[in-house]
């Protein structure tokens, strides 16, 4: 295998994993080889050798993601894009960038920025994600009050199926509805259904304020969600709400953007503190919540624990958060009921019921490659909705090589 | 009665059932008469699970059908389908829960757009797609579409505001996508939103709920040419102002609306209008108000006007949202197109537009959704003159031909129906195709569902 | 359309069927229309029956029973037209198809014994006179109590709408000619039609009086007639032209207004000029209808004198539709009660949706009728006002009767001048 790769790509397009590297370890198994095509074309051509001898692959940008969420099986190739790297297509005057799925985000940041706009997107770990692992994770970050989910801000892809077909969908202009919208499922797919190699997105101008502050408190989570709770009933609209901390002790951040006397109106309208706590609402240098958003991950501890994922409709987060047990870290955001949670193993089943009961859900985004099975997967366990997932990547991806696991 | 609708009366019931050929008649096309089929029969549930029913009885029999809402798509998606059914969901107009906490709602396929936001006004919220048809057109019917409007620049279209669905497959099996909180799977609700009816049916949908703004402020600003006023738009946006909607009138435009109804004292001297609004709360809108007025002013606006009340601001969106309908004072036929350009080519695009028109001799009061650099070319002919209808799909064809060639699409927010079919291999290339086709058959491998829309049925 | 030219219209058709050329099918009439309300069905909007009326021009379909069902189920309220960007004259297409239907499709029995009721009584003012002295001695006898035991089905619903008959001193026309204190500031014709005298001849007298009060000479020509409103509605165009061209005769030529305040026959003496397009009474035709004004429009252009009394009332205003959709009438009889010193004007849900009267329509539709009528009910009661004012005889009546047979506290029907007038009577005695 490894030398037809290298006859197709050449070969310092081919590796093997080096030890330490992100790829070297794929949800507990080790790829034979890690492949770098510089092209559409050559991608293609790669998916078309794949699909012929049914080479398992799983689609990268540049392997931060690798180990989250559901986990692969059988891997061999890990298709990493992180030689395509060009933009296609920048309009700054139209609001809109494209770009190759391996450049990182943060080039798109930086040239967004020279022109007073941004990529209003703030995935957790942002720093290291693509183009196109950022559409294909799907995962917006806390600022999600505001500027909403990453589907919202992905106007078009080029993609190519698993048999080496290339199409596109959606367009490079904010309205589109010709023909299906084939951006919706491929966005937040994992590189189950195909791989992206192009992702045009909106851009939005930089508000002219935008600050965060923080109430680092140590009040228990109930005191932390009622106050949240009158943040937002008080018509705040924050561009993000979130809390922090474990079930006994909790913090709490809100960030707030737009018109400079705005912003400083609705900060001066935000109570002063717990009643009856120390503590007082400081603002961060930073903008942004992002380094509380990441807690759950740093205290996960795999041996024992799991990392979940859930929404909930706001009003039933109360209920939900209450079954953490006490040595849990959480982030959740109050705004939009989504959060994380690094719990151990046997909370699980009680979250998850708890979640379905409200009409959320919570599912396993971390932890041991044996923790994050069909529970995880792209999929529901059961039932039509199931079926007819499995019959799409089914049509789609024919041969059955894209992200083997992660669906089915 | 023939033997389809005794069967199909004994699945619902005679209410809701229409087969007397004049009532069919009348179903024959949506709100764009250019096509014209009559349906076998016209069914009204009200359930899901009626829905169910009726189209597992119609793959039974392999009996093709098309949904219709209130039946004001621009682009044919609801023209029945030779030999089919029309299951219309205008009596599934229930409101079914309301989460004003979770900014949330499941409403009926057949509810009403402004019917929503209207039951929703005490408690502050709307559903901020406001297409121009909202007063009529039902949220199955956005939902088909991917339904946009004039604020959709800032508040985003349908899509944006659907959080999850209740779809029948063809065969009769129901299918929950998201829901209040979306899905931690693949996006399938997503993926059926301006599917336009082809992938199965929508009975119901969670929509996301908008906070109503504290307030408006609104403005006109009129131009000498559609070249200013364009260039106004393209200089907001330079300025890094959002405005919740910016909408172009040309010259024919303000003529018609001032002559209606919907008289909403546009300066008839103007060659185009900007209308701005921008939403929010009291604090957030003075600098960018003045920001709007100052790129108005520097591409050269004759006069900017500010809406004095709510009544006022009222009476220049009632105008521009009749324009379409107020065409049909020029002729008997109107075709308005749908097509979409960046933003900082639109003043070229419609320029290029009118001279597709004028060349022709045609009438075409043009109208914009600017911020989105959305085109609204409204054709006026006379359908019962071949060569004037010849013309009229002409310059339809060129006018989105243009559109393409800017690096624009075919449809920003009308969909593609019947009558932007011969233009998708255009617009996509032959693999886009292809996905789209074995993805229409993973939902419908029968090919019952609405076929002959969205995506030309054969390989070319 | 000023200014606009009308392109490729051929000018040899039916005026109607040009107008049905106006509609580019949009939609936006749709949920305007009480009866799509109600069966959310094509046939039953005003678009659907364009659409139909359209196609039985074009020979696309031929007259029929089921062409009929939706033609006749439509109220004629023309609230479709407050809301048509192209301005279709949406009447005009349902008269001229309901004409060509008429000519086609007999009426089935118990429409034609309606529509004989109709001629026969309505349209000659000394039949009228005749049935309701008879109706008033019916109910002065006891022997109308009695009668109630044994109706039942549509006769007993018709009784119920009827109220209770005037005294005839309230049924007389007002004198001929009455002049205000010091010089006249304008001279009107007073329009007494045919059921608002009978039932709401009261309302003749409250509007002479405020004329009076507010310098106007007033004359009232004593023998008129039906408008011809309902036998237009009907079909009958020939008996709706006879009557007009009677009521034309009737009016003296020098005044400055023909004054009415029955919202329904006001439409229809607005549109005489149309009905006589073409006819050598055209020019005529249409300087009456040019003078034709409701009263609160006169009051409102005169500028209400503040009356001296008060009336303690919470009042719901309910919109006729053949003020606001056909004359486009919304703001003044509001500002005539708002006018009235203690009168507390509040709004229902959809004030301008047909309450279901509509002319003989609860008549002869009476299932839809009912359904109207329920809603209507329900969103006056909802306001907690403790009267309706509306300003046409049939809403009058219909929602005085929908209040009696449907549960809930008891409300009183006015019409608006009605209070105005109280509030100035008040004053009178109070001094």
């Amino acid at each position: 295998m490894i030398s037809r790769l290298e006859e197709l790509l050449g070969p310092d397009a081919v590796e093997t994993p080096a030890p330490g590297s992100p790829w070297a370890n794929l949800d507990g198994f080790e790829p034979e080889a890690v492949v770098h095509p510089a092209t559409e074309e050559e991608t293609a051509a790669l998916l078309r050798k794949a699909s012929e001898h049914g080479w398992l692959l799983v689609p990268s940008g540049r392997g931060h993601a690798l180990g989250r969420g559901p986990a692969l099986k059988g891997v061999k190739i890990v298709l990493a894009l992180d030689r395509m790297r060009e933009v296609t297509y920048e309009e700054p005057e139209d609001l809109v960038i494209s770009a190759q799925a391996g450049l990182p985000v943060e080039e798109i940041r930086e040239r967004a920025g020279k022109h007073g706009l941004r990529l209003a997107l703030e995935p957790p770990m942002g720093e290291k994600a693509t183009a196109g692992g950022l559409a294909a994770l799907g995962r917006s970050g806390s600022s999600r009050a505001r500027d909403g989910r990453v589907r919202d801000h992905v106007l078009g892809v080029r993609a190519l199926l698993s048999d080496g077909t290339l199409f596109s969908a959606g367009g490079r202009v904010v309205k589109n509805v010709a023909g299906y919208d084939l951006v919706r499922p491929l966005v937040g797919s994992r590189g189950t259904l195909a791989v992206l190699t192009e992702v045009t997105y909106k851009l939005r101008p930089l508000p002219p304020m935008d600050r965060t502050w923080i109430l680092e408190s140590g009040a228990a989570l109930e005191e932390i969600l009622s106050l949240g709770k009158a943040l937002v009933e008080m018509g705040l609209e924050p561009a993000a709400l979130g809390a922090w901390g474990s079930p006994s002790s909790g913090s709490l951040g809100i960030r707030l953007s737009g018109e400079e006397e705005d912003v400083l109106a609705r900060r001066n309208r935000l109570p002063c503190s717990l009643p009856g706590r120390p503590g007082e609402w400081i603002e961060r240098e930073e903008t942004g919540l992002l380094p509380f958003e990441v807690l759950p991950w740093e205290a996960l501890d795999e041996g024992r624990e799991i990392l979940l994922r859930f929404a909930l409709p706001p009003s039933a987060l109360e209920g939900f958060l209450s079954l953490l047990p006490g040595e849990s870290v959480f982030f959740v955001d109050l705004a939009t009921g989504r959060g994380e949670a690094a719990v151990p193993r046997e909370s699980y089943p009680v979250l998850r019921k708890q979640a379905a009961s409200s009409r959320g859900f919570c599912v396993v985004e971390g932890g041991p490659p044996t923790a994050r099975g069909l529970e995880a997967a792209l999929a529901r366990p059961e039932g039509p909705e199931r079926n007819l997932a499995l019959a799409l990547k089914k049509a789609l991806d024919p041969a059955g090589i894209l992200s083997p696991g992660r669906l089915d | 009665m023939d033997a389809l609708a005794e069967d199909l009366a004994a699945l619902v019931n005679r209410e809701s059932l229409l087969t007397e050929p004049d009532y069919l008649m009348t179903y024959e096309c949506d709100s764009l008469s250019f096509f014209k089929q009559r349906p076998r029969a016209v069914v009204l549930p009200r359930t899901t699970e009626e829905v169910s029913r009726i189209l597992a009885y119609l793959s039974r029999k392999g009996i093709p059908f098309t949904a219709r809402g209130s039946g004001t798509g621009l682009s044919g998606g609801a023209t029945p389908v030779e030999g089919g059914v029309v299951i219309s969901l205008a009596r599934m107009d229930r409101i079914l829960e309301v989460h004003p906490r979770d900014r949330c709602a499941l409403v009926q396929a057949g509810v009403v757009n402004t019917a929503l936001s209207k039951a929703l006004e005490p408690l502050g919220l709307h559903f901020a797609p406001d297409p121009a048809s909202q007063p009529v057109c039902s949220l199955g019917g956005n939902v088909g579409e991917n339904a946009g409007g004039p604020h959709c620049f800032k508040h985003g279209m349908t899509l944006n505001h659907t959080l999850g669905l209740t779809l029948v497959l063809p065969g009769g099996e129901v299918l929950h996508l998201g829901g209040p909180c979306g899905e931690p799977d693949l996006d399938l609700a997503g993926l059926v939103v301006a599917s336009e009816g082809t992938l199965g049916i929508v009975t119901e949908i969670w929509v996301r709920l908008t906070p109503n703004p504290e307030t408006f402020r609104t403005l006109l600003a009129s131009f000498r040419s559609l070249e200013d006023c364009s260039r106004a738009v393209s200089r907001i946006v330079r300025a890094g102002i959002v405005p919740s909607a910016m909408e172009i009138l040309d010259k024919k435009s303000i003529e018609i609306v001032e002559a209606s109804v919907n008289k909403a004292g546009y300066p008839l001297e103007a060659g185009a209008v900007l209308l701005v609004e921008l939403d929010g709360r009291p604090e957030e809108m003075e600098r960018p108000l003045s920001a709007v007025e100052e790129a108005c002013r520097k591409e050269g606006a004759l006069e900017v006007e500010f809406a004095k009340d709510p009544e006022h601001r009222m009476k220049l969106w009632k105008g521009r949202k009749g324009v379409y309908g107020t065409a049909g004072r020029l002729a008997p036929d109107v075709y308005v197109m749908d097509g979409v350009v960046p933003r900082n080519r639109l003043a070229e695009a419609l320029h290029r537009i009118q001279e597709v028109t004028d060349s022709r001799g045609l009438v075409c009061p043009n109208i914009a959704h600017a911020g989105d650099g959305n085109v609204h070319p409204t054709i006026c002919y006379d359908g019962r003159d071949p060569e004037q209808a010849q013309k009229a799909e002409e310059a339809g064809r060129e006018i989105l031909r243009i559109c393409l060639e800017l690096g624009g699409t075919i449809t920003g927010e009308h969909g593609v129906g019947l009558e932007k079919l011969s233009l998708m291999p255009e617009m996509f290339p032959p693999g886009s195709l292809r996905v789209m086709r074995r993805v229409k058959a993973v939902f419908d491998p029968a090919g019952l569902a609405n076929p002959g829309k969205l995506i030309p049925l054969e390989e070319p | 359309m000023p200014g606009v030219e009308k392109r490729g219209v051929p000018r040899d058709l039916p005026a109607w069927f040009q107008q049905s050329l106006d509609c580019v099918h949009c939609g936006l009439c749709l949920l305007q229309c009480p009866t799509y309300q109600l069966f959310k069905v094509e046939p039953d909007s005003p678009r659907g029956r364009i659409y139909l009326a359209r196609a039985l021009a074009e020979g696309g379909t031929a007259p029929s029973v089921v062409l009929k069902e939706p033609l006749e189920h439509c109220l004629d309220c023309r609230a479709c037209e407050s809301v048509c960007p192209s301005g279709v004259g949406y009447h005009l297409v349902l008269e001229g198809a309901r004409e060509t239907v008429a000519g086609q499709v007999p009426p089935r029995f118990k429409d034609r014994l309606k529509l004989f009721f109709l001629d026969a009584i309505l349209t000659r003012p000394r039949v009228l006179r005749l049935a309701f002295d008879l109706l008033a001695f019916w109910e002065r006898t006891g022997l109308r109590k009695l009668t109630r035991l044994f109706l039942f089905g549509g006769l007993k619903r018709m009784e119920s709408l009827l109220p209770p008959i005037p005294p005839k001193k309230e049924r007389r026309l007002p004198p001929p000619r009455s002049a205000p204190g010091g010089k006249p500031r304008a001279r009107a014709a007073l329009f007494t039609g045919c059921v608002m005298t009978e039932l709401f001849g009261r309302v003749h007298y409250d509007t002479l009086r405020l004329l009076l009060l507010h310098g106007v000479e007033v004359v009232v020509p004593q023998t008129q007639f039906c408008c011809g409103a309902l036998s237009l509605h009907a079909g009958s165009r020939e008996r709706a032209m006879e009557l007009a061209r009677l009521n034309i005769e009737a009016f003296p030529r020098n005044v400055d207004w023909i004054v009415f305040d029955s919202a329904g026959c006001g439409a229809m003496l607005k549109e005489y000029g149309r009905l006589f397009e073409g006819t050598p009474l055209e020019a005529e035709a249409k300087a009456f209808a040019s003078k034709a004004r409701d009263v609160t429009e006169v009051l409102v252009e005169l500028g209400i004198e503040t009356p001296p009394g008060r009336v303690e009332l919470k009042v719901v205003y309910d919109d006729p539709c053949h003020l606001c959709h056909a004359q486009g009438i919304r703001s003044q009889p509001r500002k005539i009660l708002e006018s009235v010193p203690g009168v507390e004007l509040v709004e229902s849900a959809d004030p301008e949706r047909c309450c279901g009267a509509a002319g003989i329509y609860n008549i002869v539709q009476p299932e839809i009728s009912e359904r109207l009528l329920d809603k209507k009910v329900e969103e006056v009661r909802a306001t907690g006002a403790d009267a309706v004012a509306t300003g046409n005889p049939g809403c009058m009546l219909q929602i005085r009767y929908g209040l009696a047979t449907r549960e809930g506290k008891p409300m009183e029907v006015f019409h608006p001048v009605e209070i105005l007038a109280r509030a100035f009577e008040d004053g009178r005695t109070r001094r």
